[in-house]
């Protein structure tokens, strides 16, 4: 055990502390390092040959689904899980053409696209001990031999009869295999499972509200601050057994503080009134102990959410000097349109400002880590319908579209939504293993006209630094590499190379779908620099574009009355696209 | 018991081969099945297939159904307007498993493969017959089947 933590150490943290080491190449887990940088150490590509770039080549995945996450390069293999019914394909980049080694297709149970909220999506796997780990829709996570393909184990880690699926991408730890579930809105009773890495075996379950026993929670020890059985009392009655609170996003880990990082969702319903409290710890940032789940610190960013902003997006992990100060520091764009910079050992607040156009809330109190909200757009089922909400429940920035982080410049890069909707809640039924939600909620594009902006951020300031408008809502992840450029995708099917000091866009090309997956950077076995991505527009957008769907002669629907241009440049795809120089 | 509905279905489908032969096969000629009796040879309609709406469609009923499938969360994937949402628009006039009433009242009961939940057990059929009022009620929207982007 021990050796492999102190190489875990020799690799992380040069990363962290911005003095990134000689890159090995590789992509092995979903934001490439356990800070989750989604940085790459290789400097081939260049803001000056950038616009060279050109497509070397591209495979169709037989899958029509939203194509979130990104492949994983390990050695000279590049792995790709596809949308439901979830494929593994193994392509051998050694050889010309990049054929199969082979595809592992697992029995998913289609129950589960009624279960999932919002597209049969997955988000990636991970590679650990000669093993490619990922989790299939229907509740299930998969250990699979990185050289053979045979599966080597098969836990069921969810429970669709109560609503959950797993389209998250497993993180691993130690020894540890981490998962959680989707059913924000499905009135799920959220967690998080530790895996054994060698068996798959349950190891601990650690929910994220509910009695101090069940969130593995010691109030008083170490720095959790919570007050006893605060999972329970920040609800009205048994509503957190209900209460939502999924684990769909990213997470990240500190090897030297031993932590674990990742972000809860929702509540449920979104009729605020049937859930009274404060509804710890939804929509919140928590930190546990890979090994037993024990949870050290919490910090909830939106406390009885009425506009359903769940934390799930990726904590970026960086030493920042933020106000003259070096810090331990985690970084996270929230759905609720703020950044907030907090101490990652201790949960400390240091830095919450807008990234987005946001109204919901005045800003954020520095003292009490509270928000200042504008009550006017408050919900709840008595409250009618409230109108003109800035960010949408969207996001500022959408958890499936995680941020990339580069020691050169010192800046966070971001895909952001410019939305704003109404909400009208409603009273609702939880009928187990179907939709618990409660409001309706239009969309309009927001202040400025754009749908969405790719943005570069100073996390240690708060503040934008450059800021590319987009006319829909972006969507895609981003990578951001050694030679200073930072690539993203939009919904309309370009994929874009930008300066990543500048915001200057070096170069573009159409990729046949919307982009809502995130970009990879590897070395190939010719030792060239590529940069893969997954064309494949779904996720959210296969419910809020519908009119982008084709393959159903049974599914004709209108367009999005916000975006009613969207499908005239895209359908839906699943295409694999490597591009280089 | 699956496997006692599928030998049904094939003996049923098997007699109405042999009958289109019997009728058709004058001189040793191979029989000629015309498609739509081709298709029904493998997809016999269930019995409920010929059930028809007890329930008037009037206002009342389609205003009962549309509360209803807000209140038992079918808005929840199916949209709201019933437009598509996860699962498909059920106001276009298309239909995967059929757009009879009984067909309708058979997804909702029984459910669907690819995602339905089984209301069954949980809705009268009253409940199921104003469901399908609403739904029948809708009108389909101008982009089917053309949409149009100039």
């Amino acid at each position: 055990m021990r050796p492999f933590r102190a190489a875990a150490f020799l690799f992380v943290l040069p990363l962290i502390q911005g003095n990134p080491q000689r890159d090995d190449g590789q992509w092995t887990m979903p934001a490439r390092d356990y800070a989750a940088t989604r940085y790459s150490g290789l400097a081939q590509i260049t803001v000056r040959n950038a616009p060279r770039l050109r497509p070397v080549w591209s495979f169709s995945t037989g899958v029509l689904g939203g194509h979130e996450g990104q492949p994983l390069v390990v050695g000279s293999t590049m792995y790709v899980v596809t949308p439901f019914p979830d494929v593994l394909y193994a392509f051998d980049l050694a050889s010309e053409g990049y054929p199969l080694k082979w595809k592992y297709r697992p029995d998913v149970n289609p129950t589960a696209l009624g279960i999932a909220c919002c597209d049969a999506i997955n988000r990636g796997a991970v590679y650990a001990a000669g093993k490619i780990i990922y989790n299939l829709l229907d509740g299930h996570t998969v250990a699979v031999d990185a050289v053979s393909g045979k599966e080597l184990w098969k836990t069921q880690i969810g429970d669709m009869s109560q609503g959950e699926t797993t389209p998250m991408a497993p993180f691993v730890a130690g020894n540890r295999v981490i998962v959680g579930p989707s059913g924000g809105e499905f009135g799920i009773w959220g967690w998080v499972k530790g895996l054994d890495l060698a068996t798959g075996k349950i190891l601990w379950t650690a929910h994220n509200m509910g009695p101090d026993s069940s969130m593995l929670a010691r109030p008083g020890h170490g720095r959790y601050s919570g007050e006893a059985n605060i999972g329970v009392s920040s609800w009205e009655g048994d509503s957190w057994r209900r209460g939502g609170a999924p684990v769909w996003g990213w997470i990240s880990y500190d090897p030297q503080l031993d932590l674990i990082y990742f972000g809860t969702g929702n509540p449920g319903p979104y009729n605020t009134e049937q859930r009274p409290g404060e509804n710890k710890w939804t929509n919140s940032v928590l930190a546990r102990r890979p090994s037993d789940g024990v949870l050290v610190w919490a910090y909830q960013f939106t406390p009885h959410d009425s506009w359903d902003f769940d934390a799930n997006a990726e904590m970026i992990l960086a030493d920042l000097i933020v106000g003259g100060r070096m810090r331990k520091a985690l970084v996270h764009f929230d759905k609720n349109g703020f950044a907030y910079t907090l101490d990652r050992v201790t949960g400390e607040l240091l830095v919450a400002e807008p990234f987005a156009n946001v109204n919901w809330a005045k800003g954020i109190n520095k003292r009490t880590g509270l928000p200042v909200v504008d009550t006017t757009k408050t919900t709840g089922a008595s409250r009618g319908n409230v109108r003109g909400i800035c960010p949408s429940l969207e996001g500022g920035k959408s958890p499936a579209s995680p941020a990339a982080y580069s020691p050169r410049t010192g800046l966070f890069y971001t895909a952001t939504n410019n939305l704003c909707m109404n909400f009208e809640a409603a009273p609702v039924t939880r009928i187990a293993a179907t939709p618990y939600i409660g409001a309706t909620t239009p969309y309009v594009i927001g202040p400025g006209g754009y749908g969405g902006a790719f943005i570069a951020w100073d996390a240690a300031r708060g503040r934008p630094v450059w800021k590319i408008e987009e006319k829909f809502p972006v969507w895609s992840g981003s990578v951001v590499t050694a030679g200073d450029v930072v690539f993203y995708g939009t919904l309309d099917g370009w994929f874009k190379a930008a300066d990543a000091r500048s915001g200057k866009v070096l170069w573009k090309f159409k990729v046949g779908s919307g982009v809502v997956g995130a970009p990879i950077s590897f070395r190939g076995p010719n030792g060239k620099q590529y940069i893969a991505v997954y064309a494949g527009i779904g996720g959210d957008w296969f419910l809020l574009s519908g009119d982008v769907r084709s393959d159903d002669p049974a599914d004709v629907r209108p367009p999005a009355d916000f975006a009613p241009e969207l499908a005239r440049h895209t359908s839906q795809g699943g295409i694999v696209w490597i591009f280089g120089l | 018991m699956n496997r006692c509905v599928v030998r049904g279905a094939w003996c049923v489908g098997a007699a109405v081969l042999f009958a289109a032969c019997e009728r058709s096969n004058a001189g040793g000629v191979p029989a000629s099945i015309r498609y739509p009796d081709h298709v029904a040879a493998g997809g016999n309609q269930p019995p409920a297939g010929e059930i028809t709406n007890p329930l008037k469609p009037d206002s009342t009923n389609v205003a009962d159904g549309s509360k209803i499938f807000s209140s038992m969360n079918c808005d929840g994937c199916h949209g709201g307007g019933a437009l598509g949402w996860v699962g498909p628009s059920l106001v276009d006039g298309r239909w995967r498993y059929g757009g009879t009433d009984g067909a309708l009242y058979q997804s909702i009961f029984y459910g669907r493969p690819r995602g339905m939940p089984a209301y069954g057990g949980i809705l009268s059929p009253g409940a199921i017959w104003k469901i399908v009022s609403y739904i029948r009620a809708q009108p389909i929207p101008v982009t089917v089947p053309t949409e149009s982007f100039k």
